[in-house]
């Protein structure tokens, strides 16, 4: 396995320019089954084969807190720029994560917070973490979609 | 970055005239990707600077980043194709919001629906945080 460059203070475009070129990209079985509306239909959040490279690598990818620090300043309503983005760069990044250790990351980046602060807090869960064989394998009543209310191991996730 | 570096303003051709690299660094794409967004669950067949893919619904993905955009001015044009890549399937595509980590697009088909698409291609254009 190749190593890791030393990149805090790297511009992490960079980081991840070197790591197209230098790793394979990995495409995860995952999948996360969410819903942040009742009145719409259940979402997908599938991770990218190079992001998943980067993350099982490690050494590569800021903390997810940088996100949500950059997401509070975009929610600001006077935000035209970004004014904090050496947060990207300038802070540690995280060490080589398990695939079951990214996805809780992406899941943290990348769906609302509504979403995964409580998720199985209602009468059934907002998300699921499954495997791909475990959704439908069509697209058929894609708007349909919901998770599925008694959920086991072995049976479809939505 | 341990790799080695060529720093300069100006690019200079010895017939053709000079490009400020400015222009080389700010017209990049910073990102791209090409997907399958009809198989049960979409799946990523190229990519750069792309974390994760959300299927909300049929037709409408959004795409998230890993390096942010500095602001909301960044562009993401958004193409799609049918069954192959040379099938124009009658569709037409939009980006109908933009965040600097996140672009959310939705195909339609010729009769106005939202439709999924063998081939969907976004690129990614703007300054980077």
């Amino acid at each position: 396995m190749i190593d890791t460059p030393e990149f805090q203070g790297t511009h992490l475009w960079d980081r991840l320019c070197w790591a197209k070129e230098n790793l394979e990209g990995h495409q995860s079985e995952y999948r996360v089954v969410y819903e942040d509306s009742v009145d719409e239909c259940a979402k997908i959040l599938v991770p990218d084969p190079n992001w998943m490279a980067c993350a099982l690598q490690g050494g590569i990818l800021p903390p997810v807190e940088v996100y949500w620090e950059l997401a509070k300043d975009e929610a600001q309503p006077d935000f035209e720029k970004h004014t904090r983005g050496y947060l990207l760069h300038d802070t540690k990044p995280v060490g080589p994560m398990t695939e079951e250790q990214a996805i809780e990351y992406l899941i943290m980046k990348d769906c609302p917070q509504s979403v995964w602060r409580d998720y199985d807090s209602g009468n059934k869960p907002k998300l699921v973490i499954c495997r791909k064989d475990q959704l439908p394998a069509t697209r058929e009543w894609r708007n349909a979609w919901k998770i599925s209310e008694e959920l086991s191991l072995t049976e479809k996730a939505a | 970055m341990a790799l080695g570096k060529i720093k300069a303003d100006t690019l200079e051709h010895s017939t053709a005239g000079s490009l400020d690299t400015q222009y080389v660094v700010g017209g990049s794409a910073k990102g791209w990707v090409n997907f399958d967004g009809s198989a049960g669950t979409i799946s990523a067949r190229g990519s750069l600077n792309v974390s994760g893919f959300t299927d909300h619904a049929s037709g409408e993905y959004t795409i998230t980043l890993s390096s942010a955009f500095d602001s909301t001015n960044n562009m993401a044009p958004v193409g799609s194709n049918g069954n192959t890549v040379t099938d124009p399937a009658n569709s037409f595509t939009s980006c109908v919001a933009v965040n600097t980590t996140s672009t959310r697009h939705e195909i339609y088909s010729g009769s106005n629906s939202k439709g999924d698409r063998n081939f969907v291609y976004v690129i990614q254009h703007g300054d980077l945080a």
